[in-house]
């Protein structure tokens, strides 16, 4: 991939600085089978000529399928959810900020060696998962592009997340649980808990210029469903953290409290195949609430051959706007091209948006894939 | 004398019993039945198919497991770019499954597959008991069957059929909006044994407006005792 990182200035001058570096990745996926047991690895390399380069594996599990249940040990990525954008119920890994605006989510999944147990009883789908040696968010390097602190240039030291021992014989575990069900007139829900480290980014900053990232246990309950009615589809995921850190300004006095976030959406799908979805979606804090819509437009031409894409996030009452264009080409059988931009714009005074730290970082990015 | 009318009374005691043991004409109901287990091996199957459009110079692969008349579970072969991308029908209700996001998304049954084949022209074959069938008309040769869709949420309001009187296959489908416009064809070609059966090997779907035309080729059928958890979204790959 190559990425073109704009920085725009406040002072209304425009300052002309550009930066490229490219990003790259290799995803190597093996699979063997034999009986009921299968096992797959995949490893992928990442060089950015901002950030660094590393080797890191993204799957490498065991699995057992059987007609009423499977599990999968390892390395991986688990999922929940139904909306787009935010992903509120994807809580089992933590997140990769290098490229905090990679809106493909699996590129932003920290894979974490867990049991993940699945037991399926007619529409009923029982889900155990148990994470015992957890792993931290990840941040971008000092002075990248995606800085939040600005190190280079504020001086700012960054304390490495906690670095859980495997000496710790799993007592920092991370564990919980999913049941879903389909009804007969076709709503899907889901009910889910789990007991974790806070994935949100919390810091506290000392007096020598320290900035150290705040990791408490806590607890989310979530529900999440959809509905299909002909070319409408409903769609909404709700979490209620009980116990997290928050911060109102960045370095600010964390407190620990109850958050609920929740966000509805709908998709349309026309006759002639345009998909509409729109989302609201609402953070509501013990002293305030925060909103944000979001809407996306999305329709193939061509056959297939071209497809174009936009999403905009707006904030209701902040100041968060993302507006992110895409355009796509299946070139050939295995290759495919997009050229994505994406133009940012917050408030940064409160540490509560998803967007503060990437104020007025537009970017640009060309993504090539081929697959073989 | 005597002889002869013992052979007319003969001659037409068997006439008169032919036409008594005749068989009755068939139902609409019993047509179509048959026609659907032509189109459908068996309760439980799994079979690769190949869609190609005329229009984009491209061959998707899928490999299709269904069972019973509501669940399908199509996975993408080829083109490489696609590989690994599922659909899964549930009577009305469709996911997809992208291996990039690691979980299934709930979308509308009314998104198209590839080119002019529809997400129900390989999902739900079976029309027996979701249309009403009326006899439209009849030849020496086939019956021309009309299907009005019984319930909602089908891929198709309505549906001529042409069948074959010999062996109740399957010949010509016209899909119609509810008012009776012809909006795609599909032609059943190629006749020859799969999963034990004569079955129709290809089926050519074709844009009524457009002229354009699609081809889906069953490479193989193999009929197969499929779990229900196959079939769920939480277990999609």
């Amino acid at each position: 991939m190559a990425n073109l990182s704009v920085d725009k200035q406040e002072n209304g001058e425009n300052n002309a600085s550009t930066k490229t570096y490219f990003l790259a990745q290799v995803e190597s996926i093996l699979e063997s089978q034999r009986g009921l047991y299968s096992f797959t690895a995949a490893v992928r390399g990442w060089h950015d000529s901002e950030n660094d380069h590393d080797l890191s594996v993204r799957q490498l599990t065991l699995s057992s399928v059987r007609r009423s249940h499977r599990w999968d040990l390892g390395f991986q990525e688990i999922s929940w959810g139904e909306t787009f954008g935010t992903y509120i119920l994807d809580i089992v890994n933590p997140r990769d900020f290098r490229d905090p605006l990679m809106d493909d989510i699996s590129w932003a999944r920290v894979p974490v060696f867990a049991l993940n147990a699945k037991y399926f009883a007619g529409g009923t789908t029982w889900q155990v998962i148990a994470t015992p040696y957890p792993r931290s968010n990840r941040l971008p390097n000092t002075g990248t592009y995606f800085d939040p602190f600005g190190r280079n240039e504020s001086g700012l030291r960054l304390t490495d997340f906690m670095d859980f021992k495997l000496d710790r014989y799993g007592a920092e575990a991370e564990y919980g649980g999913r049941v879903s069900r389909l009804f007969e007139n076709g709503i899907d829900v889901a009910l889910m808990y789990f007991n974790y480290w806070n994935r949100n980014l919390v810091f506290t900053l000392d007096g020598f210029g320290t900035v150290t990232p705040v990791q408490e246990r806590m607890e989310t309950m979530g529900f999440s469903f959809s509905q299909a009615f002909d070319r409408l589809v409903l769609r909404s995921d709700t979490a209620f953290h009980l116990g997290q850190p928050t911060q109102r300004e960045l370095f600010g006095p964390v407190r620990k409290e109850n958050v609920t976030q929740t966000v509805l959406g709908l998709d349309l799908t026309s006759e002639t195949q345009w998909v509409f979805g729109a989302q609201w979606h609402a953070d509501i804090f013990e002293s305030e609430a925060l909103n944000w819509a979001s809407l996306r437009i999305d329709k193939e031409w061509l056959r297939g051959k071209l497809r174009s894409e936009i999403f905009v996030f707006h904030g209701i009452g902040n100041g968060d706007v993302w507006i992110q264009p895409r355009q796509t080409w299946n070139a050939t059988d295995s290759f495919r091209v997009s050229l994505t931009a994406d133009f940012v714009d917050a408030n940064q005074k409160t540490n509560r948006t998803y967007l503060n730290t990437l104020s007025k970082k537009d970017r640009y990015l060309a993504r090539l894939e081929y697959k073989f | 004398m005597i002889r002869f009318w013992g052979t007319l009374l003969i001659l037409v005691v068997s006439v008169t019993a032919s036409v008594v043991k005749a068989a009755p004409a068939a139902s609409p109901d019993a047509i179509l039945k048959a026609t659907d287990d032509i189109r459908n091996p068996a309760q439980s199957y799994v079979m690769q198919v190949t869609i190609t459009d005329s229009e984009e110079n491209s061959t998707y692969k899928f490999e299709v497991s269904v069972k019973g008349k509501s669940k399908t579970l199509i996975k993408t072969l080829s083109p490489k770019r696609e590989e690994g991308k599922s659909f899964l029908m549930l009577g009305e209700d469709m996911w997809v499954s992208i291996p990039n996001m690691k979980r299934a998304v709930r979308v509308s049954l009314n998104q198209k597959l590839v080119g002019e084949a529809a997400n129900g022209d390989l999902a739900r074959m079976r029309w027996y008991g979701d249309y009403e069938p009326t006899i439209e008309s009849e030849t020496a040769n086939q019956w021309v069957l009309n299907l009005q869709a019984n319930k909602k949420g089908l891929t198709y309001e309505k549906i001529r059929l042409h069948v074959s009187k010999a062996g109740s296959r399957p010949l010509r489908a016209y899909f119609m909006t509810s008012s009776g416009k012809i909006f795609k064809t599909l032609a059943y070609k190629d006749f020859r044994k799969l999963a034990g059966i004569i079955r129709p090997g290809t089926l050519e779907i074709t844009n009524a407006t457009t002229q354009v035309k699609s081809t889906v080729k069953i490479l193989n059928v193999k009929t197969k005792n499929l779990p229900d958890s196959l079939f769920n979204q939480n277990n999609l790959p």
